[in-house]
């Protein structure tokens, strides 16, 4: 019993949470210095095929993230869920551009998990090294897929389908640029090569979209998390009517409710990995005693929970940033626009908090029919 | 993050499960705060002392196992879980216990906890007065040094269980600086100049009183600490009240879980999905904060706004599910009568947001608060 992160694993985040500091691009609002993106940054983003996101991918290969969930066979580390969501939250955290969730988790886990070896050796590698970033529609969560114009690999996911499709933007799709987030979003590639299909097939797509919604929710966290340190931070510097805004319980009593939501958003997260990583643990004996909770751990049920928390936390957090923030905040030049458009887009993908509320009923509903109550 | 439960904590959480299903009353006992209640509660913690139950995480020598704090959330769950009694004792088990554990004597200790936790002595809070709630270092009362000891004059309000209750403590002033001033005392309640007047509550039950003192006689070995440093005493386990040592997940899971079969039994109405969802989310996410504080320690200050808001939204939830007919559900509506006054007891919600942003976050201190 350790829901709290491993200290290899906290060590992991905090060494991360360092590179990425130092390498100044992503780093977090709290660092004032480096708060506003660099000079050019933003114009590749916009007009070109890279939106900082291969150079972020290289950076995050040598760094060992983006291998983290590819098999050590194809270059990776074979990490369980649980060292991607720390891994995943220092990413929210420094607002890293690009599909983290799709590419850093989801995918791998589905070609992985394909049973076909060769499509596994033709692109595992790629992305385990960074130098290959993919992409992935699944719907109903992700109708479209993200930053579509700097993957090289789209992959599209059914219930108990796998379709996989090589190189940039497939002919015929739907090509649209989300101003906000700096990123393309297109429609996948439906009718690309399947590799794999049938009903052995669900319980690996089922993972798969289950890890990347928990890995979303991790990087929700994270923005949430800078986003508060930004606003404390800015508080404490603003002088208005004699003194720091930071004094007035009207912003403090907002900040400590963004605090408190992320206080408790955390627990669900971990669980959700413990979920994952550890899916027979049982915590209830609930034939036992039907008044306790339903049931232990339930991956669909627990990755849902925390991805609603996570998104309605940063959502408190963005909220309250901006305000705090005041006009300033309002600004083009101001950084906080990359963390308010990321934690918007990533609320709203990999599941809205509708559709994980309506799968957390419908896991508790099983759980009370397999108990007779 | 692993929540499997090893062999000795799965042992404990199935003889504590067992235990309860064998002995938790099939009707429930009559109300805490009436004298035949009180007896009933008192002889049910007797039984769950002689079971080794009433304070697991204590020191043997005083009544509890030396278990480790996972085992008291567990116990916490099965307890709920099994719609178990109030604790009579909560006052003295939860709050007091802590503070004499990291402040008291040894002579104390092996004085105050053994009835304790044979529900013996059952113990009220006298915090509170009139003109210090939230302003809780404006306290009045005095405490003046007479030979052998203090004698203690004033009035104190909203005293939890003082009812039914035969000892108390508190916080006395004992000279005039607003801090390092007060002094942490234990007192008899039936002692002579004591007065117990109940008040009855907004759901008609008397669960708090005032008490009257008039020239009261303390010995010196009922100070904590020393006479002066009852401030800091009181603060540094202030936040077993706020946190989870008064307030376990067990309540949260247990009524969730009420919930979702309640919603689940009478859910046509779609609109009220996602307010049992988020309420079940909720209560879920305060369990697993409570596995998470095991291993990375949570603002007591947070954990009681959210275990306050919580329970408000899991009966709120539950009476909207239940529509007009939730004024016939006795035991909805009396929970969520006692959950309404979990934002205000315990240091309010207000008084928990300053603290968790200047302390917690660094925001600087306002003048008003602190």
């Amino acid at each position: 019993m350790r829901l709290a992160p491993s200290a290899e694993e906290a060590d992991f985040a905090a060494s991360l949470h360092g590179a990425l500091h130092a390498a100044g691009a992503f780093s977090g609002p709290d660092s004032g210095a480096v708060y506003r993106p660099r000079a050019g940054e933003l114009s590749g983003a916009v007009s070109g095929p890279d939106s900082g996101v291969l150079s972020a991918w290289g950076r995050l290969g040598a760094l060992g993230v983006t291998g983290l969930a590819v098999p050590e066979r194809f270059g990776g580390a074979g990490a369980p869920a649980s060292a991607l969501v720390v891994a995943a939250e220092e990413l929210g955290h420094h607002a890293v551009p690009g599909p983290v969730a799709e590419s850093l988790a989801a995918v791998p886990a589905l070609l992985a998990g394909c049973g076909d070896e060769r499509i596994a050796a033709t692109w595992l590698p790629g992305l385990a090294s960074g130098r290959l970033v993919a992409t992935l529609t699944a719907p109903p969560w992700l109708p479209l897929a993200a930053h579509a114009e700097t993957a090289g690999v789209l992959v599209w996911a059914g219930p108990d389908v796998v379709r996989v499709s090589g190189g940039r933007i497939s002919p015929g799709s739907v090509v649209a640029e989300d101003s906000a987030s700096a990123s393309v979003v297109a429609e996948g590639p439906a009718s690309a090569p399947v590799v794999a299909e049938g009903p052995a097939l669900a319980p690996v797509v089922e993972r798969a979209l289950n890890l990347g919604a928990l890995v979303c929710a991790a990087q929700l966290l994270g923005l949430g998390r800078a986003m508060l340190e930004a606003s404390v931070e800015y508080a404490r510097a603003r002088q208005q009517f004699g003194g720091p805004i930071g004094r007035f319980q009207a912003v403090q009593h907002r900040l400590a409710d963004v605090a408190v939501a992320l206080e408790f958003a955390r627990p669900l997260l971990y669980a959700g990995a413990a979920a994952l990583d550890h899916p027979r643990d049982v915590l209830d004996a609930a034939e036992l005693n039907p008044a306790s909770d339903a049931a232990g751990l339930n991956p669909a049920r627990d990755v849902s929970a925390a991805k609603v928390a996570c998104a309605e936390a940063a959502h408190r957090a963005a909220r309250a940033a901006l305000q705090v923030h005041g006009a300033v905040g309002y600004t083009w030049e101001h950084g906080l626009r990359r963390w308010l458009a990321m934690t918007r887009v990533l609320t709203l993908s990999w599941g809205t908090a509708s559709q994980h509320r309506a799968r957390v009923m419908t896991e508790l509903a099983k759980g009370c029919d397999e108990r007779g109550t | 993050m692993n929540l499997e439960l090893a062999p000795a904590a799965a042992a404990f959480r199935d003889e504590a499960r067992d235990w309860l299903a064998r002995n938790v009353p099939a009707e429930p006992l009559p109300g805490v705060d009436t004298p035949a209640g009180a007896a009933a509660h008192r002889e049910w913690e007797r039984r769950l002392s002689d079971a080794g139950l009433a304070a697991v995480s204590w020191p043997s020598e005083y009544g509890g196992r030396a278990a480790p704090p996972l085992h008291a959330v567990l116990f916490d769950e099965e307890y709920h879980g099994a719609s178990a009694p109030i604790r009579i004792g909560q006052n003295g088990l939860f709050l007091l216990a802590p503070t004499l554990l990291a402040h008291g004597t040894s002579e104390q200790c092996a004085r105050v906890l053994p009835p304790m936790a044979r529900g013996a002595t059952v113990w009220a809070q006298a915090w509170s007065e009139p003109e210090a709630g939230s302003d809780l270092a404006a306290i009045r009362s005095r405490a003046v040094r007479v030979a052998g000891g203090w004698s203690l004059s004033g009035q104190k309000t909203w005293s939890s269980r003082a009812a039914v209750a035969d000892r108390a403590f508190g916080l006395f002033r004992s000279s005039a600086e607003p801090h390092r001033g007060l002094t942490y005392l234990m007192f008899d309640l039936r002692a002579a100049g004591v007065t117990v007047r109940p008040i009855r509550q907004l759901d008609g039950h008397a669960g708090f009183a005032e008490i009257f003192l008039d020239d009261v006689f303390v010995p010196d070995h009922d100070v904590i600490g020393a006479p002066g440093d009852g401030w800091r005493v009181a603060m540094s386990t202030a936040g077993h009240e706020r946190g989870l040592t008064l307030r376990g997940p067990g309540r949260f899971t247990a009524t969730a879980s009420r919930l979702v079969r309640l919603w689940l039994a009478e859910g046509s109405d779609t609109a009220l999905r996602d307010r049992v969802a988020d309420s079940w989310i909720a209560a879920r996410a305060y369990r697993m904060a409570a596995y998470l504080s095991l291993d990375r320690a949570i603002p007591p200050s947070a954990t009681k706004i959210f275990w306050s808001e919580t329970d408000i939204a899991l009966h709120e939830t539950a009476l909207e599910v239940l529509g007009a007919r939730a004024e016939a559900d006795a035991d909805w509506t009396a929970g969520y009568l006692f959950a309404l006054a979990g934002s205000i007891y315990a240091g309010t919600n207000e008084i928990q947001r300053g603290i968790l942003a200047q302390r917690g976050l660094g925001l600087p201190r306002d003048m008003g608060t602190g």
